[in-house]
């Protein structure tokens, strides 16, 4: 299975992830039958609902309990259950390239809500973006799309800076009209349009998941003294005299910029995880997104 | 401040090198490291202002101020002990000349000197030392560099007056060397002090040589007896001449009685009135006496008291001259000139004859009747007694062989110290012709022209003759007053006789020659002494330290001398006593701030080692150090 650098899912691992789903809190409407409750009533498992029998009326759906009890005929409505758009918005900028174990970190959890995606039947879009979106995939659907999406993963390049008013204005271009949910998994370093872009985001019916990567080094600095702080995403180096107190303020702005990014999907219905690249995927899948309810 | 641990320039090499690498070090530090963060963004907004280096300069001058003393501390830096009081070392000549033992109020000047001197050496502290010496005509060392005032009290009660000038450049010279020998420590102050009553002028000292004079007691008039001497009348005439001379060494006039006198009886007196700054010169007819010294007195006015406060000038001493006999023969064929300036000369028995009188056996040795000397003019027999002979002929038994006749001869200067031409003044004589003299072996040249000598002086087997190549009666040489003057020379010459010393030249503190006999005798002094002649350069000779009449005895041979005391420098009791830099006058009282000042500073304390303090400065250093490196990494 050429995955790349992505290291081969654990068979049981993927068996434990086949029986999540993702949850959203919003429904969306589907074209094809899956297995997510649509607003449309019609054939599905989840019963929702009576009405007087009507001509035409399946005869299957009428509740013979209710006729025997009451002696009129009813009719059990059903929830649809239809397939949904997942996209997945996968940050390629310089930033993530810094250190190896946040990419990675970020293409497995891409890759794991995928699979989820892909084993529920739903359509899911893949792209990688940095200064807009730099690649992206055609949908994928069904089960045996996993390894496709795998490749797509493995194959993403890190390089240039984040610019997310851009992505937005790409993913308008392509998926302008679709709802569904939207993984956008970054650093979120782009901190003057990181705003912006999430409410665009929301504007076009979306519901954005924002999943957080970061590292412990970015976490904890172990940087004292004199340091010349280069720019990954090309800014301009910065020569500095690193204190103690400094390293505070850092920790603390950058503490606020994850709580000021969670605040905003939040205040948005939608959703924010931070992940620590250094949890082992499993933990982070079944303990850190399920506690942040993005998996039921 | 002085460095034990290492020399200042050890110390400025090693603080060099240890900067040198706190400084590379420092330099260093800004060579950045570089580092990739992905959130660079953030780092932004917290590391927006660029940190100044001000802080780092700060903690460079802590490590250099650090390192300095560390280097300090190796140094082993202390203070200099006493250096703030440096000790004083002094030396003290104190003037005990003549003239410090004039009468002042409560005693003499050199009461009152050693009055100062005792509040000098009380004043002394620990550290201080003082150098006692007494200077008069020498100096001499009263003792060794002393602190205790009792010690030096003991110096003081041995010093004494003597009867002679003081030599303040000898004094100076000792008392400057002393000060500069390794007795004395580097540091310390050297201070000249000159005690004495009256200031003195002083030449160049060593810079390292503080110089004090000190004047003690008053300005006084004084009366001195300046000259005194006797001469026996001239021809048949019995009796001495006496020449007094009476100083007023004071501002007014002033009377006084001269008295005259010898041991036993008053001669006679006379009351003077002495014009200030002046003289008052009598001569007096002296008939024959038996005693042969004389003395002149100097009193008050119609008392037996003393004149004034200084005695050692009021009294004189002189001998009556006695009548010698000296044979003396002179053969000329007729030069009056010769004849009449040997004729004048009392203590000589000329006689005179003329050449073809000449009895060759009167000249073979002095004997009982022959004669002592002889003068011959014009003619140039072999001799037996010392002759002089005049333009001597030459030819077969003359002493002298002649060379050429030079007709008006340019004449030299006669050579000055022979006793035949002591005192002679032949400059520009004139003279028609000379003969010049062949010199023999051992023979003097005494005068001479530019081609050879035309006197000679020779001394062979005891017997002097003298050759003058000149005809007095061709020359000018009789009208010069050295013409006599030569005959007096050559004949006491002839006779071993010494020069006829004036008063001045038998005073305390200079050479009297004595007879040759003198020198196995003994010499009686004044005050009752005895001592040995001094024999110097084959001279015997008395040096008088007091005045008075001195004896001296060899067997038979007898022989006193009269001693002035003819000092007029000491007789002045005023002196030069105007203050001045360095210059103080003391007549008793507190000692002058000037003196006192530096005396008495306490024993040194020995510094303590620096480097312990040093080192803890540079604890407490680095410990603000780190607490400033913990406050620039927390800040």
């Amino acid at each position: 299975m050429p995955l790349g650098e992505l290291p081969a899912f654990d068979p049981a691992f993927l068996s434990r992830l086949e029986q999540l789903h993702l949850s959203a809190r919003r429904i969306f409407s589907g074209r094809q039958n899956a297995q997510h409750v649509s607003r449309k009533l019609g054939t599905g498992t989840e019963f929702a609902d009576h009405r007087p029998y009507a001509a035409g009326d399946d005869l299957r759906l009428l509740d013979w309990n209710v006729y025997a009890r009451t002696g009129r005929l009813y009719t059990k409505l059903f929830r649809q259950e239809e397939d949904r758009n997942l996209f997945f918005l996968v940050d390629v900028s310089g930033s993530m390239g810094v250190e190896q174990a946040k990419f990675d970190c970020a293409r497995r959890l891409a890759a794991c809500l995928a699979y989820i995606g892909l084993h529920e039947m739903d359509r899911v879009y893949l792209a990688g973006f940095s200064s807009g979106i730099t690649v992206a995939r055609p949908v994928l659907r069904g089960r045996r799309a996993v390894v496709e999406m795998l490749r797509f993963l493995s194959g993403l390049r890190t390089g240039g800076a984040t610019d997310l008013g851009r992505t937005l204005h790409h993913f308008t271009g392509l998926h302008g009209g679709k709802d569904g949910l939207l993984f956008l998994v970054s650093d979120f370093l782009d901190l003057e349009r990181v705003a912006a872009a999430l409410d665009g985001f929301f504007r076009l019916g979306l519901e954005v998941v924002g999943l957080h990567v970061v590292t412990p080094a970015e976490l904890e600095p172990r940087l004292l003294g004199e340091w010349r702080l280069e720019d990954p995403e090309g800014g301009p180096p910065r020569r500095v005299h690193l204190t103690r107190r400094m390293v505070a303020r850092y920790k603390t702005a950058l503490q606020q910029h994850g709580e000021r990014v969670r605040r905003h999907l939040q205040a948005r219905r939608g959703a924010y995880v931070r992940v620590r690249s250094d949890l082992p995927l499993e933990d982070l899948v079944l303990r850190e997104l399920r506690a942040g309810h993005l998996l039921a | 401040m002085r460095l034990f641990g290492l020399t200042a320039a050890e110390f400025t090499l090693l603080f060099a090198a240890a900067a040198t690498v706190a400084l590379i070090a420092y330099l260093l530090s800004f060579r950045r490291r570089a580092a990739r963060v992905a959130t660079a963004p953030i780092w932004r907004l917290v590391a927006s202002r660029r940190r100044t280096p001000l802080r780092k300069l700060l903690a460079l001058a802590l490590e250099l101020l650090v390192l300095l003393l560390l280097c300090l501390a190796l140094a082993d830096p202390r203070e200099e002990p006493g250096q703030a009081s440096p000790p004083v070392y002094l030396a003290v000549a104190v003037d005990v000349s003549a003239s410090m033992g004039a009468l002042e109020e409560g005693g003499t000047r050199l009461d009152l000197a050693r009055l100062l001197v005792g509040r000098l050496a009380a004043e002394l502290g620990p550290r201080d030392r003082l150098l006692l010496l007494a200077m008069d005509d020498g100096c001499r060392p009263l003792g060794r560099f002393e602190r205790e005032p009792a010690v030096i009290g003991q110096a003081l009660a041995s010093l004494a007056p003597s009867a002679v000038a003081e030599d303040l450049p000898a004094a100076l010279e000792f008392a400057g060397s002393a000060l500069l020998s390794e007795a004395v420590p580097e540091q310390a102050e050297r201070r000249l002090v000159v005690v004495s009553d009256r200031f003195h002028p002083v030449g160049e000292l060593d810079p390292r040589l503080g110089l004090w004079q000190l004047a003690v007691g008053e300005p006084r008039d004084n009366l001195a007896l300046t000259a005194f001497d006797l001469r026996r009348r001239g021809g048949a005439a019995k009796g001495s001449e006496v020449f007094v001379e009476v100083s007023n060494l004071g501002r007014r006039e002033r009377a006084v009685r001269l008295a005259l006198h010898t041991r036993a009886a008053l001669l006679g007196e006379e009351e003077l009135r002495v014009p200030a700054g002046g003289q008052t010169s009598r001569a007096y007819f002296l008939q024959p006496i038996e005693e042969a010294e004389v003395m002149a007195s100097l009193l008050a006015p119609g008392g037996g008291g003393a004149a004034d406060a200084f005695s050692l000038d009021d009294r004189a001493y002189g001998l009556v001259p006695q009548r010698v006999a000296r044979k003396v023969l002179l053969v000329t064929p007729g030069n009056l000139f010769l004849e009449k300036a040997l004729g004048l000369d009392p203590s000589l028995a000329l006689s005179v004859q003329r050449p073809d009188q000449l009895d060759p056996a009167s000249l073979q040795g002095a004997g009982e009747a022959g004669f002592q000397a002889a003068v011959f003019d014009g003619l140039c027999p072999a001799t037996g007694v010392p002759s002089l002979y005049f333009d001597p002929p030459g030819g077969p038994g003359c002493p002298f062989a002649v060379a050429e006749e030079v007709v008006e001869p340019v004449l030299g200067p006669v050579r000055g110290d022979h006793p035949v031409t002591t005192d002679l003044n032949l400059v520009d004589l004139q003279a028609q012709a000379a003969r010049r003299l062949v010199p023999e072996a051992g023979d003097l040249e005494l005068w001479s022209d530019a081609g050879g000598p035309i006197m000679l002086a020779r001394e062979r087997g005891g017997l002097k003759l003298l050759g003058l190549g000149l005809d007095p009666a061709r020359s000018d040489l009789p009208l010069r007053v050295a013409f006599p003057l030569l005959l007096h020379n050559s004949l006491a010459w002839f006779l071993g006789e010494e020069p006829d010393l004036g008063a001045q030249e038998r005073s305390v503190g200079g050479l009297i020659p004595l007879p040759d006999w003198a020198a196995r005798g003994r010499v009686e002094t004044p005050d009752g002494s005895s001592l040995a002649p001094l024999a110097l350069g084959g001279r015997t000779l008395l040096r008088p330290r007091l005045p008075g009449f001195y004896r001296v005895q060899a067997g038979r041979e007898r022989l006193s001398v009269p001693v002035a005391f003819q000092l007029r420098a000491e007789s002045d009791l005023a002196g030069d006593r105007q203050v001045g830099p360095s210059r103080l006058r003391w007549a008793g009282g507190e000692l002058p701030a000037e003196l006192r000042a530096g005396l008495g500073g306490a024993e040194p304390v020995v510094p303590p080692p620096q480097w312990p303090r040093l080192l803890l400065a540079v604890v407490w250093l680095l410990l603000f150090d780190w607490v400033f490196y913990c406050f620039r990494i927390l800040f």
